[in-house]
């Protein structure tokens, strides 16, 4: 009975770790304006890679 | 060594973009709001992606104007930077709103697009052209609508400033005028570029909201190949004797899309959607009612996005328009009562008038943010308002040709100069204390008016300052260019000083 309660509590604080992990993460992503940061640098590739599409430009 | 250059507000921007090193902290209760509601935007744009990532990868590589998608949620923050308290609320709801329905049209649009492979959304879609109302699509409930051109020119810009005029580019090298609205001919270059998505049963083409669009229907029509109807009511849209040909003409519309479709018009399905856009206005007139208040707490740029994007995205055939208006409305209506002011830097009211720079959508935003200027109203906002009859046919298709004929722009842009007069109604009704004009430099309509607009203010001592813009080109008239002719007048008509110095002189120009 006092194993499976060790395990319980391990089990949940486990759980809550990764929650709080996971919960500083999504933080620093927001106040840190990570994801702007990487949207800007995709489109700039993308940009780069649309530029070189072959068209086909008539009037 | 060097001093480290402080330069206040603008710290936190890389040196010539709009891109922030880090967020703004706005007090716990504000970064907790806008932390949930970034979480919440973040779901929505990831929708694109989910709902087809193959075709949503082929159309980011393919079509130029996609990828600027990847900037909306820096276009947020920017339009939200100057919100607290309920304010904040509100500006991301009404964003939430635009980014939801931008998302969904895109999926619509890239689902049918028979260039990445044949599917069975293509013969659905009806395809209305510039700024129309799909409001007729309601009467087909097995079709779907798609009101393209927003992606392609003003969303697109105003999500990165730099997207719309390499379209306008390819345009003026095949040696067409470049002195014609950027708008336009910012979509004759999608279409002359290839860059049109493939599919559609037809096309509505129209004539709002000028004659510029008439010029970018017929590039469109040549390169698009299916069915195409212009969907034109008269220019004259106060004349009363028009009317007869204007009812017509929808009828002509709806015949066409059965031809084209297999589909029968449904009166009962047509009706419930004007009634759920008559309810959209509704909520409409009653915020306009709160916003006399000095304590309506409605952010001017988020505002304006929603109802521009409204007639587009909505028209009653989106139920979330009138769900979020209601939940602004309960928060407005809150606000005036309980005498909140969430706008405690505002030392102006003011009217916006004419087209705003779409490469610049946040300069309202600004203005608050450096001098205290708060947009209570917006010129365009003031079309498509009127109420369309839910139980007579020939008066409802009278109202649809009426939505048609006053969508946004076009309103005080044709049909007689009174109706761009009638910003100084909008002044005294609004309780304004002076007007801003944005002056796209290549808007024939609104340039030909400035004399006449400036020697009424002059008369009636209405402070009213200019400020030039093009439309989708910041190399023309930069961002910088445009805050330094309102400083201008702030410092010298005026006679003020800023609150945020900081905010004067900024390069902003290099990207988003």
């Amino acid at each position: 009975m006092k194993k499976i309660c060790k395990y319980i509590i391990k089990f949940i604080g486990v759980l809550l770790a990764a929650a709080v992990g996971v919960f500083g993460v999504v933080q620093a992503v927001y106040w840190l304006n990570i994801d702007n940061k990487i949207m800007f640098l995709l489109h700039r590739l993308l940009n780069k890679r649309t530029d070189r599409v072959p068209r086909d430009r008539r009037f | 060594m060097a001093e480290k250059k402080d330069r206040g507000t603008r710290n936190r921007f890389y040196d010539g973009y709009e891109l922030a090193r880090y967020r703004k902290w706005k007090g716990w209760k504000d970064s907790w709001v806008d932390f949930k509601e970034w979480l919440v935007e973040r779901k929505i744009s990831g929708e694109l992606l989910k709902a087809d990532p193959v075709r949503a990868f082929k159309a980011l590589t393919y079509y130029h104007w996609m990828a600027p998608y990847l900037g909306s949620g820096s276009m947020v923050d920017r339009t939200i930077d100057d919100a607290h308290g309920e304010a904040l609320v509100i500006a991301h709801k009404y964003m939430q709103f635009l980014l939801k329905s931008n998302v969904e049209a895109l999926i619509r649009i890239l689902k049918a697009d028979e260039r990445f492979g044949k599917n069975e959304y293509s013969k659905k879609t009806v395809i209305f052209e510039q700024d129309a109302s799909p409001i007729l699509i309601g009467g087909f409930p097995n079709l779907q609508n798609a009101v393209e051109e927003p992606y392609f020119t003003i969303l697109a810009t105003a999500n990165d400033q730099h997207a719309g005029h390499y379209f306008t580019d390819i345009i003026d090298s095949f040696g067409l005028p470049s002195d014609s609205c950027r708008n336009s001919s910012a979509v004759c270059g999608v279409a002359i570029d290839d860059q049109l998505p493939y599919y559609g049963a037809c096309l509505i083409t129209s004539n709002a909201p000028c004659d510029s669009s008439v010029m970018n229907s017929s590039v469109v029509e040549r390169r698009i190949k299916i069915p195409s109807i212009q969907g034109c009511t008269p220019m004259r849209w106060k004349d009363e004797d028009t009317r007869e040909y204007a009812i017509a003409h929808v009828k002509e519309v709806i015949k066409f899309i059965e031809d084209c479709t297999g589909e029968v018009f449904d009166w009962d399905a047509f009706f419930k959607t004007v009634r759920q856009y008559n309810e959209e206005t509704r909520i409409q007139h009653e915020l306009w009612e709160l916003a006399k208040s000095p304590y309506y707490p409605v952010p001017s740029v988020p505002n304006l996005l929603y109802r521009s994007f409204q007639l587009s995205f909505s028209s009653g055939l989106n139920e979330n328009c009138a769900k979020i208006g209601r939940e602004m409305l309960e928060i407005c209506e809150k606000c005036v009562r309980e005498k909140i002011n969430v706008r405690p830097k505002t030392r102006h009211r003011t009217l916006v008038c004419g087209a705003p720079s779409a490469y610049y959508m946040h300069f309202s935003t600004w203005m608050y943010e450096c001098w205290g200027v708060n947009t209570v109203a917006v010129l365009n906002n003031m079309s498509h308002h009127e109420y369309i009859s839910e139980d007579d046919r020939e008066e409802a298709l009278w109202g649809v040709a009426q939505l048609w004929e006053q969508a946004i722009m076009r309103r005080h842009l044709v049909g007689g100069y009174e109706n761009m007069l009638e910003l100084f109604e909008e002044y005294e009704r609004f309780n304004c204390d002076m007007i801003v004009f944005y002056d796209d430099i290549t808007c024939k309509g609104s340039k030909s008016m400035t004399g006449m607009i400036q020697d009424i203010a002059n008369e009636r001592n209405i402070p009213i300052v200019w400020i030039s813009h093009d439309l989708i080109d910041p190399r023309a008239i930069s961002r910088n260019e445009m805050r330094k002719q309102f400083n201008d007048f702030m410092f010298t008509v005026m006679n003020e000083e800023p609150l945020d110095a900081s905010l004067l002189d900024f390069d902003d120009s290099k990207g988003w």
